[in-house]
């Protein structure tokens, strides 16, 4: 059975690359058959992608053990969610997971983008050949319906840290955002290849940008989560390669988000709207390449310390799309001309322009950074490791200012600033300072969070006040009730209300970085059963300890040993909570230790408990550690989530003097 | 499209005269980036030290990385006071550590270790971290 699923593959391959050619000869001899045949195509690899991605997860759900990837990662302990999450644990599920969406997403944008003239079926061609690339992939790198010759009677198991709600999500999040790249980049392909350079194929590309932006930041924030609550070290973004290979591509994402704005409202930066989607494109390879490819230098991870196949296909396919790509704008330059001047730096569009910059240099910075060891070992022959220190230290100041150009942003004007905008960015500033001289009596005292506190404060202010501005200019003008006014004002213009959210998503996630970075404390406790301490506010007692035996027969990834701690966790006169903080001993694991962290979570501050050692007597260590704030990371992201939908539902009555 | 190409030129033309302010401006935000980098890029990265090389360098300030294997019998762990110590071995000789902080569940005899902290002189070095070579964890995520 698993043979469908390959031929099924192959088959892809074979379709997508003729829909590609039959696409191209369509564009250049301007043959409808052509074409119509090529939309078929699509239809026709996405059926196919589709039954090879059910019939793997019908292999993993029915424990199909002759199937080697369900062998790898499942066995009989593992709970149908885990099954299904199985399907994107291991590098060959993965890549079938991306090829899915890829073919997925490709017969959208055929569907969806209506009639786009000359361009749409060369955007039609760079989609199939995408589906075709992973195909290939599939094919030559990683099958994942390679089957044994007999069928063994019990799988290895899933890895005990993806057993966890987070890794059910993170990985098709993450993969809708790096598939959802293509399509930018497809529409920018496109454009230069069919010569129709005006400004509609932005606006056409916007939808997907942002979708893919969005994902993608879901994605990384899903991860942040899964490593706070599975991987129990106390943090959340450890500017691990393989965090920061996700987080360059959002980056640049995020700076293509706005010069997209600058073409569509001022005909300006095509160059930029050109190299932008396919920087982010190429950077999504590159992520993949991080983790799979075998390029990153590092004594801890259990990277591949050579160059892998996939590395080749992924090499070969960067080069090739940033050469095609840059050689196509030179050939194009005459006509990538801005409509306009820039005016003054102190404009809206140099505020832009600045932030754009900002954001490709924070995406430089991590992918140096990244790269730092590599190429350290490659040229100077030196093992050298480079800390988090050094990421905070060099994106921090960027992150700042670039907040606070989103205070700044949404104030001033066009071309110029003017005296009214000065006045209006004067109560955010005056009520910054407030907040941080309170802030300071209070008892803050160190320049990072003080600093961090006026950003904020500023920013939220001035995107509030300039919400109150406009909302009061309507009433005065259409004399409508306050609440049929705020309604009004929000649908008529949500692009823009959209974005002021999601700038206050971002306000939000920083406040949680600041708190938890600046006010972390933490302690070593060593407590025998029925003894008691107290941290920071909390009274802890550790009520009792429990060792259980799970799963023991057969042996799986999922038999373990669990050491389980209570806890009996008081603040104040509040009632007393009982958590249990674990240890688990899986004795099939070369890694054999999973530790099972307890959290208490308020808005204010998670109380996050690791239970670090635990003697034969039942003398346990803890870790005890104080997160400020870190709850508004993740509402920040369902502030994110909201904004952006805001901003990309269709919208009926928008004009494009809206701005 | 000819017309709109020759329409464009002049544009462009005057446009990339009131560009130049920009283009400063630009290189200025670059040139802070890549000082940013420059900057940061040294005082945050700890080089890897062989025993040897740690013993002659003295005691010093500087945070550095030791990688070698835990020799075996030599974990002294003790659960009351949290205080680890261990020896660690590579081609060139062993080293004592002393790391105040839980027992890392994959330290045992023979394990392969970085430890990252300074070297005190005193024969001792005094880790900030202990790192366990985690052989799986990407390859199979």
């Amino acid at each position: 059975m698993a043979a469908i699923g390959s031929w099924a593959i192959v088959l892809s391959l074979v379709v997508s690359l003729y829909g590609a050619i039959a696409a191209l000869v369509g564009a250049r001899q301007k043959s409808r058959p052509f074409v119509e045949s090529a939309e078929r195509a699509v239809a026709v690899v996405a059926i196919l992608a589709t039954v090879a991605s059910a019939l793997l997860l019908y292999l993993l759900i029915n424990h199909d053990f002759q199937v080697r990837y369900v062998h790898q990662y499942t066995s009989t302990h593992l709970p149908l969610l885990y099954r299904i999450s199985a399907f994107w644990a291991g590098e060959a599920g993965s890549l079938l997971l991306w090829f899915w969406l890829q073919a997925i997403i490709t017969l959208a944008v055929v569907r969806l983008r209506g009639r786009h003239g000359r361009s749409g079926p060369y955007l039609l061609a760079t989609m199939a050949a995408s589906v075709a690339f992973f195909a290939m992939l599939l094919i030559g790198t990683a099958n994942p319906f390679a089957t044994y010759a007999s069928r063994p009677a019990e799988g290895i198991g899933l890895l005990p840290l993806l057993e966890n709600p987070g890794m059910v999500i993170h990985p098709p999040v993450l993969f809708l955002g790096y598939a959802g790249y293509t399509v930018p980049f497809a529409f920018a392909l496109a454009a230069l290849l069919s010569g129709e350079l005006d400004s509609q194929w932005v606006k056409a590309m916007r939808r997907w940008s942002l979708f893919a932006w969005l994902t993608l930041g879901l994605g990384i924030l899903i991860g942040a989560w899964w490593s706070y609550v599975e991987l129990g070290w106390g943090g959340y973004w450890a500017w691990d390669p393989v965090e920061n290979a996700s987080l360059i591509p959002w980056l640049v994402g995020t700076a293509l988000l706005h010069s997209t704005i600058m073409q569509e409202r001022r005909g300006m930066q095509k160059v930029w709207n050109l190299v932008l989607p396919t920087l982010a494109f190429v950077l999504c390879l590159f992520a993949t390449l991080v983790t799979r490819g075998g390029i990153i230098v590092s004594e801890l991870h259990g990277f591949s310390s050579s160059l892998q196949p996939i590395a080749y296909y992924l090499l070969a396919s960067i080069a090739l799309t940033l050469g095609g790509t840059l050689a196509l704008i030179y050939l194009r330059r005459d006509r990538l001309a801005s409509e306009r001047e820039v005016g003054s730096l102190l404009s809206r569009e140099g505020s832009f322009l600045l932030v754009e910059l900002l954001f490709c240099g924070a995406a430089l910075i991590v992918f140096l950074g990244t790269l730092y060891p590599s190429l350290a070992r490659a040229f100077l022959g030196a093992m050298v490791g480079l800390n988090a220190s050094f990421y905070n230290r060099a994106v921090g100041p960027v992150m700042a200012v670039i907040i606070i150009l989103m205070g700044i942003c949404p104030v001033i004007g066009w071309q110029r600033i003017s005296d009214k905008n000065l006045r209006n960015l004067g109560s955010p500033t005056v009520g910054a300072i407030v907040v941080s001289t309170v802030a300071f009596i209070l008892g803050m005292a160190e320049p990072f969070p003080l600093i961090a506190t006026a950003i904020c404060g500023f920013v939220i202010l001035s995107v509030f006040s300039t919400v109150a501005r406009d909302f009061l200019a309507r009433r005065r003008s259409t004399g409508e009730s306050y609440a049929r006014a705020f309604v009004r004002l929000l649908s008529r213009a949500r692009r823009r209300y959209g974005a002021y959210l999601v700038h206050l998503a971002i306000v939000l996630v920083a406040v949680g970085v600041t708190g938890s970075s600046a006010y972390k404390s933490e302690e070593l406790v060593a407590l025998a059963p029925g003894e008691s301490t107290d941290f920071r506010g909390y009274r802890i007692q550790y009520l009792d300890y429990s060792v259980e035996t799970i799963n023991p027969e057969p042996v799986t990834r999922q038999s373990r040993v669990r050491y389980a701690t209570a806890l009996g966790v008081q603040r104040g006169q509040s009632k007393a909570a009982t958590l249990v903080a674990e240890k688990n001993y899986h004795w099939a694991l070369e890694t054999p230790w999973v530790t099972e962290v307890a959290i208490k979570s308020s808005w204010k501050e998670d109380l996050y408990i690791i239970l670090a050692s635990l003697e034969e007597s039942g003398l346990a260590g803890f870790q005890f550690v104080l997160n400020p704030l870190v709850s508004w990371i993740w509402i920040g992201g369902g502030l994110l989530l909201i904004g952006t939908l805001m901003a990309v539902w269709p919208e009926g009555l928008l004009t494009p003097e809206e701005d | 499209m000819t017309q709109l190409t020759s329409a464009s030129q002049p544009r462009a033309r005057k446009g990339a005269r009131g560009n130049t302010k920009f283009v400063i401006g630009g290189v200025i935000v670059a040139l802070v980036i890549l000082w940013l980098i420059w900057s940061n890029i040294g005082s945050s990265s700890t080089p890897y030290l062989t025993v040897r090389e740690l013993t002659a360098e003295g005691a010093s300030n500087r945070l550095v990385r030791g990688a070698g294997f835990v020799v075996d019998g030599s974990i002294d762990w003790d659960p009351q006071a949290m205080v680890l110590r261990f020896e660690i071995t590579d081609e060139s000789g062993t080293l004592p550590v002393l790391y105040r902080g839980p027992r890392p569940d994959l330290l045992e005899d023979g394990a392969q270790v970085v430890v990252e902290g300074k070297y005190t002189g005193e024969g001792v070095f005094e880790a900030t971290a202990v790192l366990l070579k985690c052989p799986s964890k990407y390859i199979e995520e």
